[in-house]
């Protein structure tokens, strides 16, 4: 070997001592606890829900967020008309041992790269079920927390809806309040409404998907357009 | 003297002023008088090739005009400031099913973040 071969060797071995070391992935708990506790600053975001009905054009919405360092969030969608009214709804945070506990009841979690959304670097989480059907895609930004965008899926594996941060400011200047406060009452899924009821059943809705909450056989059960969890937290809350 | 006698002295007096036009300026003038108007188009080439007042003008107005178009696409959309409800705001969970439902419109089902 030739000392100019010999010379060539030693840089190329050297190179990767020079590559900038890779971030370590998190552990799946950590990371949901991270997610579900939120960043520890205020943010202001932009962010858009699609929902992907079967034989449909896709459907979508804009909403606007803005979150305390408390966690406190404050979404407000805003209608297509523009003298109508906003929608605005504010809600404090689940404890985050609470949520990741629920999620560990139904789903089981992995971690993988996530790519970048709105800027951000991120971590992807995978929620299946037991039975392996993938349910959940979240991105989770590796600095703050923040959940960037969450899909959700059907049992053959088609999109059924999309919440994706399209603009983000973190950190934004916070007030120290907002003006409305969270509304007492059985937790429902950003965005729905009580839509009226009868006979036992409750019905919500946010415009577009729904769900029922019935009394059967002396126990609640939720049916419709939910995720496992979210059925399962709709449940809880009406059983309080 | 009378009226009809000033009359006749005053044509008389004008008659004596009167000079024939010189044959080249009745010429010119027949030449002109026959010579078609130039066209829209050419009028409008004249004055965006020479340096007129109205070349400048419209010069001025189009790249005035294009820069108030960058800088409208360049204004940053800023999310609505925290806490501040610039327009009426209603409560999501006391709104009418109808009105959650106007609030979706048909999307491309992209994927991107917003420009």
């Amino acid at each position: 070997m030739t000392r100019y071969k010999l010379a060539v060797l030693l840089v190329l071995a050297a190179l990767p001592l020079q590559a900038k070391p890779r971030t370590a992935r998190p552990g799946a708990d950590a990371l949901i606890l991270k997610a579900l506790a939120g960043p520890a600053t205020g943010y202001a975001a932009v962010e858009r829900v699609q929902v992907f009905l079967p034989g449909k054009k896709p459907k979508a919405l804009k909403v606007n967020v803005t979150a305390l360092p408390s966690g406190r969030v404050r979404r407000e969608v805003l209608p297509l008309r523009k003298k109508a009214a906003s929608l605005v709804e504010v809600r404090d945070p689940e404890r985050p041992e609470a949520g990741l506990a629920r999620l560990r009841s139904v789903y089981a979690i992995s971690v993988s790269t996530g790519g970048v959304v709105a800027k951000r670097k991120t971590w992807k989480l995978e929620l299946r079920l037991k039975s392996g059907v993938l349910r959940r895609a979240w991105w989770v930004d590796r600095d703050s927390g923040l959940l960037m965008k969450r899909e959700t899926y059907r049992d053959d594996g088609t999109l059924r809806r999309r919440e994706r941060i399209v603009k983000l400011e973190l950190p934004a200047p916070a007030p120290a309040s907002f003006k409305l406060a969270p509304v007492a009452g059985p937790w429902s899924p950003e965005g729905f409404a009580f839509a009226g009821g009868g006979g036992g059943t409750r019905r919500f809705t946010n415009g577009l998907e729904s769900y029922e909450v019935a009394e059967a056989g002396g126990k609640l059960v939720v049916t419709g357009d939910l995720a496992e969890d979210d059925a399962a937290r709709v449940l809880e809350a009406h059983g309080k | 003297m009378n009226e009809d006698d000033d009359a006749r002295l005053a044509k008389a007096a004008m008659k004596s002023l009167h000079v024939p036009a010189p044959e080249s300026l009745v010429a010119d003038l027949k030449r002109l008088a026959r010579k078609p108007a130039p066209s829209l188009w050419e009028r409008l080439r004249v004055y965006a090739e020479g340096d007129s007042a109205w070349a400048y003008g419209a010069g001025a107005a189009f790249a005035a005009a294009g820069v108030g178009v960058i800088l409208l696409r360049a204004a940053p959309e800023r999310p609505a400031a925290p806490g501040v409800a610039e327009r009426p705001a209603l409560r999501i969970e006391a709104a009418p099913p109808q009105a959650l439902a106007d609030l979706w419109s048909d999307d491309d089902g992209g994927d991107n973040d917003e420009i």
